[in-house]
């Protein structure tokens, strides 16, 4: 599940391929300031992919710890 | 249905296709690699996309195909007739479950009942043991043997931790680690995969990263569904669970076995200097199998001498923590001490003779094959303008595009460059400048003038043997680090790109649903009929009103309008045409499975098949030509050839032509004839005719008795045929499509059977006569001559009525009376229609000849589609109805 919430994008629970859509409509709409993924528990490779690319930092990591290794290891992000 | 799933139906059965030619192609030719990989692909594909639907009974029977595939791939099974006919079988059912999924979107509920043995068949095969998985047989090729493993160039950027965690894990258990690095393809997401996910599933993970591609796409065009990041996982499970896991994407992952040893040494940099020293006593050590004095002096090394070397430090913390595991491998730990000896060539030397005027040039991104594809595009592009006019634009434009897909690749400076040769080709007015730059990219010159050569060695690191003194240990400094196989597989893709393009071009074919093109036809038919109003009007202009100039300025109107309706409807048609390949592709392997039944050799020989029809016509030709050709290879040829004095090997020909608005497709035996004297026999007999009329008949005509209804010779009625409805089944379909069969044999030599049909049923000629005041159509290839004779010359042969023309008598038939119409005014004159029906000529009386025109024959429908009087119905440019006569049916 992804939502807006102010200017904050949240991923909770599960974010399946479809979500990658979502995500990256928040992001080229230019509203929102950073990333919250406490709620996250999975993420598909899509909506991962996403995340690297966003040029928003996470405030948040997931709590899994895979997961939140590979975030927290993110490149500088991408397109300025 | 889904699209989705619509769209899988459809490519499934041309992979089912492409998939029976190749394995066809291949019992001719089983040394065929590229066949077999085609079948392989078309397999594997389809596999693949079943995958994305709940169909697990297609999906079971498809792998057990393709792991066959692999092993014949492999060279470890050779094909052979028998293991094709399973096969084939397989893909038989195949076909029948994807008809069923058609109707009712699932698989038969038999279907893993039937799939069953299909599969157990199939895997017979690979009994031969182990039953590898395909990604484990793909990779194994390149772990086995004495050829050393590249090791992928990503291990020294594995953190110390991941990288010492697996080797002691490793060295310990004495097996090997394996890297597997996973490049999803970019559409993967739509097969259903989550990398990332079946990542997280490797067991026995040591390490885990995501490699980002060279570049991100800019968000306005980022595309959330391809998938651009590649995977790299360390893991001491065994590589039979890896590759399991990994079945589904062997060809886009790659396994690589690395001894603990080789894996404790990567990420090191080159020690050098006093703390070389060091390596002696810690050896020593080791040799005397004091392995907590070797940690503990590692240890001690690492915080005291060492300490301002990062490098020895590096190594001494690695080493003290391996040699106090229990169970390590002694070579782990030799290699170790190896490197810190650093008795490696020092490649510090390499780097320092390294010109100091040249700047250490980065290596490279490697090109992808779409940027190649571009790059190439533009060369192709510039080189093929001529005009000067266009020159100045194309330049800028090549440019542009190519400088993009360059800085997309992370090549900043090569765009950078494009660029300005790209100003300096317009300055000069020439492409050449840009030609030149964009092909120095393409094929970059070889490092060597540029850098120095540093020893390939790094990817060529072998496990270090025991006691070897010259264990490699020195890391070349990354900076001089040249790439040899990124850089050399960058020019060989280059070079590819320049050839292989052109047939990877998207393709520009449309599949477009049939409803639409019969809607467009049906619409140019209405146009056609109002166009065909333009006359009447004109007509009207000039009786009615009295303008002869109006009525001219229609016509001319109408000719414009016609000619472009006829180019309209030509165009509908060209659409509508399919080559008779379409059928005939599915004959090589009917005559293989036929001929194997029947135990006869049979070559096909297939002529003409880019000859092309209207859809409707091709789709009614498969069940006729399937009966000539069965009839041919069960009757027409002889089980022992060798006794006539023929070729063990019969021929069987299909050909193709088009003669005119038809097509003739001829099948021909070389097989024992038809015999006219058994013809007659067996008419008696079957009590077709009594046995005088059957002597009168010409041997043509006798061997035309086997299009009779209820016709057999066969003494027996076979699986392959002989049902007795044969023939008159293939006259009806092909008379039906508005064509005829004719069929000429000679005794001993073979027979021919051709089917002449009509190129396109969507148009028909037709004439219109005038029965009792009111119109009618009669196809006009039915027609052979219109005469006028005087009523005396009609004769009366008991209750018939006929005439005498060049001296034939030909029958009379009034359609009046036929057709129950009020009887026309006698006159001197009966107009006279000669048709031919069933090739005997036929007098029709009616009242006047009317005009030839092109009509849309519309079958009727509703309450009238009973009535076979009639084939259907025209509208008339005065927008009367015609009704197109059935001569055969009317006549009869």
């Amino acid at each position: 599940m992804i939502r807006l919430e102010g200017t904050t994008i949240h991923l909770e629970d599960a974010c399946p391929v479809e979500e990658a859509e979502r995500l990256l409509e928040l992001l080229q709409s230019g509203t929102a300031t950073g990333i919250d993924l406490d709620g996250c528990r999975s993420v598909h490779t899509a909506v991962f992919q996403l995340l690297l690319a966003a040029p928003l930092p996470i405030h948040t990591l997931p709590p899994e710890p895979m997961l939140a290794g590979l975030l927290a290891g993110r490149p500088s992000p991408g397109p300025a | 249905m889904s699209p989705l799933l619509a769209q899988f139906l459809v490519e499934a059965r041309e992979q089912i296709a492409a998939t029976t030619d190749g394995l066809l192609g291949l019992e001719r030719d089983p040394h065929s690699v590229s066949l077999l990989n085609g079948v392989f692909r078309s397999v594997h594909t389809l596999k693949g996309s079943s995958g994305l639907f709940d169909f697990p009974a297609l999906t079971a029977v498809l792998h057990a195909g393709e792991d066959l595939l692999v092993t014949l791939r492999e060279q470890r099974l050779v094909l052979d007739p028998a293991m094709l006919d399973q096969i084939l079988a397989a893909l038989d059912l195949v076909a029948e479950w994807l008809d069923h999924i058609e109707d009712t979107e699932s698989l038969p509920d038999t279907a893993a009942e039937r799939g069953r043995p299909v599969i157990a068949a199939l895997r017979g095969w690979l009994s031969s043991p182990p039953a590898d998985e395909p990604a484990a047989a793909a990779t194994s090729g390149t772990a086995d043997g004495d050829d050393t493993p590249a090791l992928p160039a990503w291990l020294d950027s594995v953190p110390d931790a991941a990288l010492t965690g697996a080797a002691e894990r490793a060295g310990v258990a004495g097996v090997p680690v394996l890297a597997v690095t996973y490049r999803p393809e970019s559409q993967c997401f739509f097969k259903g995969d989550d990398p990332l996910a079946l990542m997280a599933q490797v067991p026995d993970r040591a390490h885990l990263a995501v490699e980002p591609p060279a570049a991100w796409t800019p968000l306005a065009e980022y595309d959330p569904f391809s998938c651009v990041l590649a995977f790299r996982v360390l893991t001491t499970a065994p590589r039979k669970e890896v590759a399991h896991l990994l079945r589904y994407v062997g060809d886009q992952s790659e396994i690589s076995d690395i001894a603990p040893a080789d894996l404790a040494l990567a990420g090191l940099s080159p020690v050098t200097g006093p703390a070389s020293s060091l390596a002696e006593p810690l050896a020593l050590l080791l040799e005397r199998g004091d392995r907590a004095g070797l940690a503990e002096a590692a240890r001690t090394m690492a915080g005291d001498e060492a300490a301002g070397d990062t490098a020895a430090a590096t190594v001494l913390r690695r080493l003290a923590r391996l040699a106090g595991v229990e169970g390590m491998d002694p070579a782990v730990l030799e290699a170790l001490i190896g490197a810190l000896r650093g008795d490696d060539t020092p490649p510090a030397e390499t780097a320092g003779e390294e010109p100091a005027d040249l700047p250490p040039t980065p290596p490279q991104p490697p090109l992808s094959e779409p940027v190649l594809r571009v790059l190439n595009e533009q060369c192709r592009t510039l080189a093929a303008v001529r005009s000067a006019a266009w020159l100045a634009g194309s330049i800028g434009a090549a440019a542009k595009v190519a400088s993009n897909a360059l800085r997309f690749s992370g090549r900043g400076d090569d765009a950078e460059r494009v660029l300005q040769a790209g100003a300096a080709a317009l300055d000069a007015g020439a492409a050449k400048p840009l030609v030149d730059a964009i092909t120095a990219i393409l094929n970059p010159p070889p490092p060597a003038p540029v850098r120095k050569p540093a020893p390939p060695k790094r990817t060529l690191r072998k496990a270090a043997a025991p006691a070897k003194a010259q264990a490699p240990a020195k890391e070349q400094p990354p900076v001089s680090v040249p790439q040899p196989a990124a850089a050399n597989s960058s020019a060989a893709a280059a070079g590819n790109g320049g050839t292989h393009d052109g047939s990877e071009r998207p393709s520009t074919v449309l599949r477009v649903d049939q409803g639409r093109i019969d809607a467009l036809m049906n619409l140019i038919g209405e146009l056609v009929v109002a166009k065909n109003s333009l006359p009447f009007l004109a007509r009207r202009a000039e009786n009615v009103y009295g303008s002869r100039e109006m009525a001219r300025e229609i016509k001319e109107q109408h000719a414009v309008i016609d000619r472009i309706a006829l180019e309209l409807r030509n165009g509908i048609m060209q659409v509508r045409m399919l080559p008779v390949s379409t059928v005939f592709q599915r004959f090589p392997r009917l005559v293989r499975d036929l001929s194997r039944k029947l135990n006869k050799h049979v070559d096909l020989v297939i002529e003409g098949e880019d000859t092309q029809a209207d859809k409707t016509v091709i789709e009614n030709l498969f069940e006729p030509i399937l009966h000539l050709v069965r009839n041919s290879l069960d009757h027409g040829i002889e089980t022992d050839r060798a006794a006539a004095g023929k070729p063990d090997a019969a021929r069987l020909t299909l050909a193709a032509s088009q003669d005119n608005d038809q097509v003739i497709i001829r099948i021909t035996d070389d097989g024992r004839g038809i015999d006219p004297v058994l013809m007659r026999d067996k008419a008696v007999e079957k009590g077709l005719m009594d046995r005088d009329a059957a002597q009168r008949l010409s041997d043509g005509e006798a061997m035309n008795l086997i299009f009779a209804a209820g016709f057999s010779t066969a003494a027996a009625v076979t699986d392959v045929s002989g049902r007795g409805v044969g023939m008159d089944a293939v006259r009806t379909a092909i008379e039906k499509t508005g064509g005829r069969v004719e069929l000429t044999s000679i005794p001993g030599t073979g027979t021919t059977v051709s089917l002449h049909l009509p190129l396109s049923m969507a148009v028909t000629r037709v004439m219109t006569l005038e029965v009792s005041g009111r119109q009618f159509g009669i196809p006009m290839d039915e027609i052979a001559e219109t005469v006028r004779i005087p009523r005396a010359d009609v004769v009366a042969i008991k209750d018939k009525e006929a005439f005498l023309l060049r001296d034939r008598i030909i029958p009379l038939v009034h359609l009046d009376r036929v057709l129950d119409l009020p009887p026309k005014t006698e006159s001197e004159d009966i107009a006279v229609l000669v048709v031919r029906i069933d090739k005997q000529p036929v007098g029709l009386a009616i009242e006047a000849f009317g005009e030839g025109m092109e009509v849309i024959v519309k079958p009727l429908d509703g309450p009238l589609a009973g009535m076979p009087d009639y084939l259907g119905t025209a509208l008339l440019g005065d927008g009367r109805v015609l009704l197109v006569m059935n001569l055969k049916e009317i006549v009869e």
